[in-house]
């Protein structure tokens, strides 16, 4: 018993975190200049998303608040729409759902691949194959086509979480789990094989840890390292691909600002006439992914050295 | 190797048939379809009349295997029965689109490869340089950028700033394949930026790592000038890589014709999918769908035999 | 013509009222509309997809003649020659016109021919395939017919029989192969009888007022009988099967081009719109576009020379005071129906409660820009038979503390109001507005529920419904028969989508559809003028009255027509109600 907890203790030692903590960020920081960029990006995009209520200029979803296709001015800075509301408010309040929609995708999708992934590489045979070959099908969907399917399926059938999540964003966030999670588990489950064929996990397996716990403690927290690299590719993708479903519009609710959804629907009539309310939604879309680009590109340089100064 | 891709030609028809069925499936959850959509002002004693008719016409009273084990075995002989809209039949509509989608698909990825891989080269062979740089932040912005934006972009301002617009009256490639060119280039471009932009940072990360290779520095050290080394050592072998993420990238192209067609217009495939899909019009939005999904399925199958000539060392 | 009594009803209606000179229109089909599940019928191009509803018929009304419109035009006159190009946001479903009249329209008014053309703002019947039109008695009407015409398939004379067996397949078309044409457009026909080779009788049913316009629809285009007898299933969809003016060319999924057909047959006794020979214009042609954006960029890069669906006044700006464009303003054309699930609002202190609780004129301020008016059953594109604004307005008050009392006081169960609409733009953001409105005056919850058409078709169909209120955005038709009533009709429309049909088990709801029914019918049949005019308010007063089915919410104040000023003789005070554009002759080209 206290051997196998030595094994474990060992085959944590690469884990263990650095002597000091801050010398990590600060290596980040210093290395990875455009990574930062991308931070600071991150950072106030979240700060205008979650001050939303205290940065807008008018209520985001109210009806003639604004003089209406104003060009853009000290008052309202990216002028207003036809409805009029101030564009500005709308693209703070866009950036909520873009970044609800994305991390809740990318965490239920992060984690659902991880754990198929673990119990793939765990029973191994068939339920490896059958998940394998499920995945094949959902993968070879083009992501944009599945999600509107399924979108236009469902609608109707999925429970209303209120504030937290309406009817719609939670249909959103299946559907492009839906379309993430095989992605993710195809990787994953590459390094799972990889883990239980390493030198550790053999020890581990010599000494008599089970199967169950070897998954658990020795090669999942090898994989955290990876899972953060690919959330963080995960989470622009997860942005792009519900503000794709919002402009088809098979997205969020009637009228909530949504960065997809305010490129469609009637502001297309005016865009001609207004270009502003075309160009910010798109731009704040733009660099928000961007932004998460450019930092999970950091990120993997830092926590995967092989990959050092490679992208 | 010919086993592998025997494996894998078998596993073609599974995949369609699990494909087919999920989605066979998430169409029939709807309530509503085409066929019921369309038809005039009547009572309601009427409406029930012309609902049950319909529903007996299309079959669509019948239970869920009964309809998909008709329509999948009539499919297999190549017939996609008629849309549910307009009772047209579905094969030929197909037919006629899919050259449109699979030409913006193949001008797509032709772009893709043109620009992609010469940003890849000039950014691997000058890494940490002020180029590089500059490249880097142009590809990572290419990736993050959307294509219905851009698009959106490219049709409005041009009418906006000079009365032009990148829409003619759509000619179709054997009537006037210049013409043709004209009209398919803008949403070519629009779907290969973000493309492109990923295939140009796959090929410098892949070249970066094979350029500090002890057989790439044997090239060298026998003397060969570097622009040699470059093409035909480490670009070579970097070709796996690339070759992978433009097959994959195809998928994302196929999605994007969904997009791209709407809004430049294009009589495709896409347009169709997406109409199809959005009216209920099972057949066509199963059919369409199914012939995206076989497209992609054999371009990966593809790619994964091309690996094996590019790269000898692979074999399966 | 004979002097008859519709003869007499046209004229009269027009003394009385000159300056409201559009008056009627054929219908132009909405996203809505359509969505219910009524196809509508007659000219109307309007795209069954959200992105545009009405895409070209509203009306025009008080306007002066148009400059160009005679062939006699000075100057920069007319010349035969040049292609009118023109979009459209889906491929047709079938040119069969009486199967399918949604989204064909520029196809099915130029390769068939029609006994009449009826031309709104001036109230004129125009005669084409017909010379004239007979009534010796209240239910008969005669229509002799030109000679000289033929089918475009193999060249045969154009007979009595072809109109008799075109029309009389309208109840089979309905009933086997769901027809997109509604009974209300022929529902009033007994039997159509070819007299002999060139005239063709009709006997109705019973007096039918609206007889005459409602034939002028384009689902009356004269089909081939040799051409209809040898297809298997009964239909034209994809056939040729006319003797009008243009040929098609070129019918796919990138569009439609027609071509002149050589063998056209001369007017001989031209009038507004026909010309003596053929028409001036050599090619139509109509590309899809889909997306609204790209529709007014290929406009304002002069690709195509007409641009549909005018949202609102200030989109209409855009097009103003540019010379490369003619911008005109003309009389609305455009209703909106709020419908409830009457058999939840069983309760008249619940329906008053909704209308008190919308504030009307900032839905005239906000989503028409302050350019709005109130509506009626009867549309405001039929100023004869609609009902006057101050009468309009005292029915739509809005009164949020006398809302939420009668509210309270009807004891409804509904706490949370879902509110449907397809995903058009107009209609979206009504929906939402309209949800805004029901939590702050009725204090419930509210969501509006956007869907795509088929789902929203569906949803209105379902037996139980899954929403309270009912968004229905549509355009006005030329007769109150078509579209302004069949929304409240419970024989039809109200019936299967709004609960508001005689099987309904309330029995209070019951009586209401009752009296509708039979309100209706009386002043569809008065084939005298005055006395219609009195029926149909009494039938108006009633449903306002009693807020059965639903409301009528406002409407914008105008309609606006855009077109490019290399066009001459454009029918801007009918395009959007008579489905004129596609049918006249004397437009041009210029240059």
């Amino acid at each position: 018993m206290a051997e196998s907890e030595a094994a474990a203790a060992l085959s944590q030692q690469a884990l263990r975190p650095p002597a000091r903590p801050y010398a990590g960020v600060l290596r980040f920081l210093r290395q990875q200049r455009l990574g930062t960029i991308g931070a600071v990006l991150i950072i106030l995009m979240v700060i205008g998303a979650v001050a939303a209520p205290v940065l807008r200029t008018s209520d985001p979803e109210g009806f003639g608040v604004t003089p209406i296709l104003e060009s853009p001015s000290g008052s309202h800075f990216f002028g207003t729409n036809r409805e009029g509301r101030d564009v500005w408010s709308r693209v703070l309040y866009g950036g909520r759902v873009s970044l609800k929609i994305g991390l809740a995708t990318v965490i239920v999708a992060a984690l659902g691949g991880t754990a198929l992934a673990l119990i793939a590489g765990y029973l191994g045979g068939v339920v490896d194959f059958a998940f394998g070959r499920v995945a094949d099908v959902l993968i070879a969907f083009p992501s944009i086509l599945f999600a509107l399917t399924l979108h236009a399926s469902l609608r109707d059938q999925l429970p209303n979480l209120g504030q937290v999540l309406a009817a719609e964003e939670f249909l959103l966030v299946v559907a492009i789990c839906i379309v993430f999670t095989p992605v993710i588990f195809r990787i994953m489950r590459g390094n799972v094989l990889e883990q239980r064929a390493a030198i550790y996990v053999e020890s581990a397996r010599v000494i008599g840890a089970s199967e169950m716990r070897i998954m658990w403690r020795h090669i999942f927290p090898n994989l955290v390292g990876l899972l953060l690299i690919v959330m963080s590719t995960t989470l622009p993708a997860a942005i792009l691909t519900e503000s794709a479903l919002s402009f088809l519009g098979v997205g969020v609710e009637q009228g909530t600002p949504s960065w997809g959804a305010d490129l469609s629907g009637s502001n297309r009539t005016y865009f001609v006439r207004a270009p502003w309310i075309a160009i910010f939604p798109g731009l704040a879309l733009s660099v928000t992914v961007l932004a998460f680009n450019l930092f999970g590109d950091a990120l993997r340089d830092t926590l995967d050295p092989r990959l050092r100064g490679q992208r | 190797m010919q086993a592998y891709i025997a494996r894998r030609l078998i596993a073609v028809p599974f995949m369609l048939f699990g494909m087919s069925l999920l989605l066979f499936w998430l169409l029939f959850l709807r309530p509503g379809n085409a066929a019921l959509t369309g038809f005039g002002l009547v009572s309601p004693d009427q409406n029930k009349q012309a609902i049950a008719s319909l529903e007996e016409e299309f079959g669509l009273d019948r239970p869920f295997f009964v309809q998909y084990g008709d329509w999948a075995w009539n499919a297999i002989q190549g017939d996609f029965g008629i849309s549910l809209k307009n009772r047209r039949p579905v094969t030929p509509e197909i037919r006629s689109r899919l050259p449109v989608t699979a030409e913006l698909g193949l001008l797509t990825v032709l772009l893709t490869a043109l620009i992609g891989i010469p940003v890849g080269i000039i950014s691997a062979i000058r890494p940490g340089t002020f180029l590089d740089g500059f490249l880097r932040i142009v590809t990572i912005s290419g990736i993050s950028v959307p294509n219905f934006w851009v698009a959106t972009l490219v049709i409005t301002l041009p009418a906006i700033w000079w009365a032009w617009t990148p829409l003619w009256e759509y000619v179709r490639f054997e009537d006037d394949p210049l013409n043709n060119l004209k009209i398919i280039i803008w949403p070519a471009i629009t779907l290969a930026i973000a493309t492109a932009a990923y295939v140009a940072r796959i090929v410098r990360s892949s070249m970066l790592e094979t350029l500090y290779s002890d057989y790439v520095r044997t090239a060298r050290a026998k003397g060969l000038r570097e622009r040699a080394v470059v093409l035909r050592h480490v670009f070579r072998s970097s070709m796996i890589a690339v070759i992978t993420v433009i097959g994959i990238q195809l998928g994302a192209v196929l999605g994007g014709s969904v997009i791209a067609e709407q809004i430049f217009g294009i009589p495709g495939l896409g347009l169709l999918v997406f109409e199809s899909v959005v009216s209920i019009d099972y057949t066509v939005a199963l059919a369409a769908i199914m012939v995206f999904a076989f497209m992609f399925t054999l371009v990966n199958l593809a790619v994964d035999v091309i690996y094996t000539f590019v790269d000898p060392r692979i074999r399966y | 013509m004979r002097e008859s009594y519709w003869g007499r009803y046209w004229r009269r209606r027009r003394s009385r009222r000159s300056f409201l000179i559009g008056g009627a229109a054929l219908a132009a089909g909405s996203a809505g509309l359509v969505a219910v599940g009524c196809g509508d019928d007659d000219d109307d191009d309007a795209p069954s997809e959200p992105q545009e509803p009405a895409a070209e018929e509203p009306e025009a009304a008080a306007t002066e003649a148009p400059a160009a419109t005679e062939a006699a035009a000075p100057a920069d006159g007319p010349m035969p020659g040049g292609t009118f190009r023109q979009s459209k946001t889906q491929v047709d479903d079938g040119i069969d016109p009486g199967l399918k009249v949604i989204n064909n329209n520029e196809i099915l008014a130029r390769i068939y021919n029609h006994t009449h053309l009826y031309k709104v703002s001036t109230n004129e019947f125009l005669f084409d395939a017909a010379t004239a039109m007979e009534q010796p008695d209240n239910t008969t009407i005669v229509f002799p017919l030109r000679p000289g015409m033929t089918f475009h398939h193999d060249g045969s004379a154009v007979t009595a029989e072809d109109v008799s067996s075109t029309w009389s397949r309208f109840p089979a078309l309905l009933a086997d192969q769901g027809s997109q044409v509604n009974e209300a457009n022929w529902g009033f026909m007994d039997t159509i009888t070819a007299v002999d080779e060139s005239t063709a009788r009709v006997d109705l049913k019973a007096p039918a007022a609206s007889a005459p316009v409602l034939m002028a629809a384009t689902s009356y285009g004269i089909v081939s009988k040799a051409l209809l007898d040898q297809q298997a299933n009964g239909n034209v969809q994809e056939l040729d099967a006319g003797a009008g003016p243009y040929v098609i060319e070129q019918r796919d999924s990138a569009g439609v081009a027609l071509a002149r057909y050589p063998d056209y047959y001369a007017h001989e006794n031209p009038s507004t719109h026909f010309l003596e020979g053929a028409p001036y214009i050599d090619r139509h042609e109509t590309r899809i576009i889909v997306d609204r954006a790209a529709v007014k960029a290929a406009f304002f890069a002069g690709d195509i020379d007409y641009i549909p669906a005018i949202a609102d006044s200030i989109e209409f700006e855009e097009f103003t005071g540019d010379d490369r464009f003619v911008a005109k303003e003309v009389a609305s054309t455009e209703a909106r129906f709020l419908a409830y699930d009457n058999i939840k609002f069983v309760d008249k202190r619940a329906r008053q409660a909704v209308s008190y609780a919308i504030d009307y004129d900032a839905m005239i301020a906000t989503l028409y820009a302050g350019d709005g008016v109130y509506d009626g059953p009867v549309g405001q594109a039929l100023p004869g038979f609609a009902l006057d604004q101050e009468t309009l307005q005292s029915y739509r008050v809005f009164d949020p503390q006398r809302a939420r009392e009668l509210w309270e006081a009807s004891g409804i169960e509904v706490d949370h109001i879902r509110i449907e609409s397809s995903i058009d733009p107009r209609g979206s953001t009504m929906a939402e507005f309209l949800a805004r409105q029901m939590e702050e005056n009725l204090g419930v919850t509210a969501e509006p529920l956007i869907h795509d058409v088929t789902t929203y078709v569906a949803r209105a169909r379902e037996p139980i419904k899954q929403w309270e209120l009912f968004v229905v955005p549509y355009n006005a038709s030329t007769t109150p028969e078509i579209y302004n009533m069949t929304m409240m009709n419970p024989d039809a429309f109200a019936g299967v989508s709004w609960s508001f049909g005689t099987d309904q088990p309330d029995a209070s709801l019951v009586a209401n559809a009752q009296k509708l029914i039979d309100l209706t019918a009386a002043q569809a049949q008065e084939v005298d003028p005055d006395l219609r005019l009195q029926k149909m308010e009494e039938m108006q007063l009633f449903a306002l009255d009693e807020l059965v089915p639903g409301i009528n919410l406002p409407v914008p104040g105008h309609s606006w027509v855009v077109y490019n000023s290399r066009l001459g003789g454009f029918p801007e005070d009918d395009v959007l109600l008579g489905g004129l554009l596609n049918r006249t002759h004397d437009m041009y080209v210029k240059g």
